[in-house]
């Protein structure tokens, strides 16, 4: 099996995930709610009125049609007509995708810092520990990750708030982090990024600090593995340093393993940008979500819409995770099966 | 159907795994998922029917335990499963909503496992006390593992004992208005000497006595227990004063109340009129007016149409209406009372005319300034001074004396009036309450956090238990029967790790009813495929070893291959899984119970920080963090996942085979 054929096997598995998720999607949310095109019908409106506009939002189809309708809308991703359709109260009148862009955005820059930041910290923290077997430095760091995972991220969160928002700005007056999330409206431009970037300071910073010590721990456990086998002792054997016998012989077995790990890790992060979303008030689609469901406002068009692209992210994730996989692992390269 | 009744019984032997336990106990897991599904709904009839079904099939099940220890069997998985079970039920629905049907069904399947402990072989019996010393004497050697499990059986004290604890501070969770909101843990003062004199919630019952050494001609008190009856019968105007006195040695509050009734019966209407003042007399000799009829005779005549411009409005102070508005901010400056002289008094001189009072029989009025109905004392302040009027009230600390003026103005010869009037009761709610102060509303901090311990540790174990039993079994078959199923149940197990679980359970819990129930069986949905995976690579290398091989060769089948020789075998990993999934689910069900999607109806830690964000922060700029309200119930979590990620790691250690090699 080439890797090729590896990669088309995981492309064709994500896509029975999004197929999975979408139709999951619909039978939560359409069969339990009926069709929200009532919620757009109007008093002023009169009954032909009504009866149009029902049928041009496909009221009476039979169930497979829409399921049909449902699913074109749903894999084009938002990029051509029905855009996902169009909010009913949230945005109003507006096609979900395009509301969603600059949401999305947010969400994503969010997703990436925390991941990215997760994996810096975590690793080097995690190959000094194993290094460092048994001394301070070890039981520091795996008290301090064994310690992390306990730690509810809100409740962090909630204190770093209170902490820079309130303690230090505004009791002792020293500014260090924006709390709130409050960027100039959306462009393509990069001072935009930056912007944002600076507000979304203090939100990375949490979810890194909240997620990282699993990234310690398996790198920590994968690397005393790989440096209890043979070839390592060979390598002492030959007389190499230690240092080389770490980054040259040992991380380089350890590498695979941890990118299927980000795979892993990505739900989890999901999890933790909308809770992070919703409590620095970030206006991306994590609250968006939240809204969404709301008993007031059920707009469950952008929740359908949240959820596929939420699937479409992980998916994307793994796929980019597994071709990193295969350039890292040559056994997977040259097709031997592991 | 024949061919598979007879495979069924090929596999379940009689006299092997008992056929019965096998049936009786799917049927108590038919009857547990009904529960499971009208407790969800409340639907109390089916909800009984499957609570009184599952008690029978728990007896079933127990005999049916004794039963087989006749035979040659060992029943350590029916035993585990009995006493995890029978734990998790019993501390789920010891006192809570489901108390009945289902809390006996796990005291029975708890008896089960306890008396199938209590009835193995000597051998069999032998073996696992063995083992179990074994794993203590490698567990006691783990520092960090005892001090989880030391946290850990604290928590499942409190979860146990909920009720006796929280009554250290108070019974109930729900409770409001205990006492002022926001109101700091009672011991503050110990280390913050600023508010070493804050009121604990007060409440005086105040009983009148006489102050007129010698009555006036013709008046009649009699006393029933809390009630005074003053009778008048004569022809002179006349003043009784009644009057009492407290202590209040603290700091003043932000709120009080009073609350009193009265009542006045003239035996011929239109022959006396009468008049009820009651003045409150601080230790710096400040008089500040409670209570006076004629106060609302004025307001009444401030707001009719007819009296656009109404008349002067006389207070008892000696200020009139114009005088009150204008001489703010102390418009109730003190009174002079040195002299008893009631208000009419003063209104008869300047208005030099009658005495404006009800002539008509006054049926009983309680006048209740509660703290619901804000502010509590508002006669002839006006309401938006009140936390000011209260501060000066109460500034200088000692003995508040009240006085009652009763008046009678007979309008007759010898005219008859009875008055009774109640004793007086004085609620200040306190700034200090119980052991962690009251949280937005006034109810129990401490109360609260400890009803949140057994929801999140039941929740936790429900969950992760649920979890890891799928996760064995699915690991199990799929590894050791392999091929198609296997293929299969591992594409399952990749496309459920793709699904972000927490949206996913958003959406389903909206539309499925925010119920404690449906969040743990759909965390539990969610749970098992880590596990899943790690069983069946193991078994992948169990499979192969000889005494698998020698048991299939002495013609074992498949099912009790896997039963009885491969689940003993995996079942250390799972319980550090099992330890190990438990925070997890403690955390997802605190996330999202604060994001707002947990059970209204049950105090979990979660669900607190989604009242502080509702209620719009932990924090207030004039007075500081709530600290007593925002910190326990994260650090709870926080403590309680701890201890399980250290008994989990502890566990692992001992019982994991990858982690064991390097040691």
């Amino acid at each position: 099996m080439g890797f090729r054929s590896y990669l088309i096997k995981r492309l064709i598995l994500g896509a029975i995930v999004l197929w999975i998720v979408a139709t999951s999607n619909f039978i939560i949310f359409s069969i339990q709610t009926g069709n929200p095109v009532y919620y757009i019908l109007n008093y002023r409106m009169d009954e032909t009125q009504k009866e149009m506009l029902l049928q041009a939002y496909g009221y009476y189809d039979p169930l497979i049609i829409k399921y049909l309708k449902y699913l074109r809308n749903m894999f084009s991703f938002g990029l051509v007509y029905p855009y996902f359709g169009i909010s009913i109260k949230l945005d109003k009148g507006q096609y979900i995708a395009h509301a969603m862009v600059p949401r999305l955005i947010v969400t994503v820059m969010l997703l990436g810092f925390a991941l990215i930041g997760r994996i810096i910290v975590g690793i080097p923290i995690g190959i000094l520990a194993a290094a460092k077997r048994g001394r301070k430095l070890d039981v520091a760091a795996v008290g301090i990750s064994l310690l992390t995972w306990g730690v509810p991220a809100f409740f962090i969160q909630l204190l770093a708030v209170l902490f820079f928002g309130y303690i230090l700005r505004d009791l002792w007056g020293i500014y260090i982090f924006p709390t709130t999330f409050n960027p100039p409206r959306f462009s393509w431009d990069i001072t935009w990024f930056l912007e944002a970037a600076r507000q979304m300071s203090l939100p990375v910073l949490t979810l890194v600090a909240v997620g990282f010590g699993s990234w310690v721990l398996y790198t920590r456990n994968l690397l005393l593995d790989a440096l209890t086998q043979d070839f390592i002792a060979t390598a002492r054997a030959k007389g190499l340093s230690e240092r080389a016998v770490l980054f040259k012989h040992a991380f380089k077995c350890v590498l695979p393993p941890i990118t299927t790990m980000i795979t892993l890790a990505i739900p989890g992060v999901i999890t933790g940008a909308i809770i992070t979303e919703s409590i620095f008030g970030i206006n991306g689609i994590g609250t968006w979500y939240i809204q969404s469901l709301q008993y007031d406002i059920a707009d469950y068009g952008i929740a359908q819409a949240v959820l596929f692209i939420f699937a479409t992210l992980v998916i994307i994730c793994n796929f980019i995770a597994d071709i990193l996989y295969g350039f890292l692992d040559p056994r997977i390269r040259v097709g031997v099966r592991r | 159907m024949k061919n598979l009744l007879k495979k069924l019984k090929k596999t379940f032997p009689a006299k092997g795994l008992s056929r019965k336990i096998l049936i009786s106990s799917i049927f108590l897991l038919i009857a547990a998922i009904l529960t499971w599904v009208a407790a969800a709904y409340d639907l109390s009839p089916i909800f009984r029917f499957a609570g009184v079904l599952e008690v029978l099939l728990a007896c079933v099940i127990s005999l049916n335990a004794m039963m087989m220890l006749r035979g040659e069997e060992n029943l350590e998985i029916s035993t585990f499963l009995a006493l995890c079970i029978g734990l998790t039920v019993t501390l789920y629905t010891y006192g809570s909503k489901l108390i009945g049907p289902l809390f006996f069904a796990g005291i029975l399947t708890l008896a089960a496992g306890m008396i199938g402990i209590y009835t193995f072989k000597p051998t069999r019996k032998a073996i696992w006390l063995r083992r179990i010393k074994g794993f203590w004497f490698e567990y006691s050697h783990n520092k960090i593992g005892l001090v989880g499990l030391g946290i850990l059986i604290i928590f499942i004290f409190v979860a146990i004992f909920q009720e006796p604890i929280a009554a250290l501070s108070y019974p109930d969770p729900e409770t409001p208005e205990l006492a002022e909101h926001f109101a700091k843990p009672s011991w503050i003062g110990l280390i913050d000497p600023s508010a070493s004199k804050f009121p604990p919630t007060l409440r005086y019952d105040l009983y009148w006595t006489v102050y007129n050494i010698t009555l006036p001609e013709g008046v009649s008190i009699i006393q029933e227990t809390d009630k005074w009856i003053i009778h008048y019968t004569g022809s002179k105007e006349i003043v009784v004063v009644l009057n009492t006195s407290f202590e209040y040695p603290y700091d003043p509050p932000f709120r009080a109340s009073y609350v009193f009734s009265w009542s006045a019966n003239p035996e011929i209407v239109g022959t006396i009129r009468y008049s009820i003042e009651i003045n409150l007399t601080t230790p710096s000799g400040k008089v500040y007016p409670l209570w006076d009829q004629h106060w609302w005779k004025y307001k009444a005549a401030v707001c009719t149409e007819r009296n656009p411009k109404p008349p002067p409005i006389y207070y008892p102070g000696g200020r009139d209406y114009e005088d009150y508005y204008q001489n703010k901010p102390y418009p109730w400056s003190p009174i002079n009372y040195s002299n008893i002289r009631p208000a009419y008094g003063i209104y008869a001189d300047k208005y030099g005319g009658k005495i404006p009072t009800w002539t008509a029989k006054q049926p009983e009025e309680i006048v209740d300034y509660s703290v619901s109905r804000y502010p509590p004392i508002r006669l002839g302040y006006p309401e938006f001074e009140t936390k000011k009027m209260i501060r000066d009230l109460f500034s200088p600390s000692g003995t508040f004396k009240l006085y009652a003026y009763i008046t009678f103005v007979p309008l007759a010869r010898n005219a008859t009036c009875e008055i009774t009037i109640s004793k007086m009761t004085i609620n200040v709610p306190g700034l200090v309450w119980g052991l962690l102060g009251t949280d937005y509303m006034g109810r129990d901090c401490w109360a609260r956090l400890v009803y949140g311990a057994r929801v999140s540790i039941a929740v936790g174990i429900a969950a992760a238990l649920i979890g890891t039993i799928v996760g064995l079994l699915v690991g199990i078959v799929a590894g050791y029967t392999g091929g198609l199923v296997d293929e299969s149940i591992m594409r399952l197990v990749d496309i459920m790790l793709c699904i972000p679980v927490l949206p996913l359970l958003m959406a389903l819990v909206t539309f499925f009813g925010r119920n404690i129930m449906y969040i743990i069986l759909i965390i539990a949905v969610f749970g098992w495929q880590g596990l899943s995976r790690l069983i069946r690579s193991q078994v992948l290398s169990l499979r192969e070893m000889a005494f698998i091989e020698s048991a299939i060769a002495s013609g074992a089948n498949r099912a009790y291959i896997m039963i009885r020789h491969l689940i003993p075998n995996v079942l250390p990993v799972a319980l550090a899984d099992f330890i190990l999934s438990v925070p997890g689910a403690i955390l997802f069900e605190a996330a999202l119970s604060y994001i707002g999607f947990g059970d209204p109806t049950t105090p979990t830690w979660g669900r607190e920080y989604s009242i502080m964000q509702e209620v719009g922060g932990i924090y207030d700029p004039s007075t500081g963090v709530y600290w007593w309200w925002f910190l326990p119930p994260g650090l709870a979590i926080t403590l309680l996942c701890i201890a399980f990620v250290f008994v989990g790691h502890a566990v692992d250690e001992i019982v994991n085979p990858r982690l064991r090699r390097r040691r």
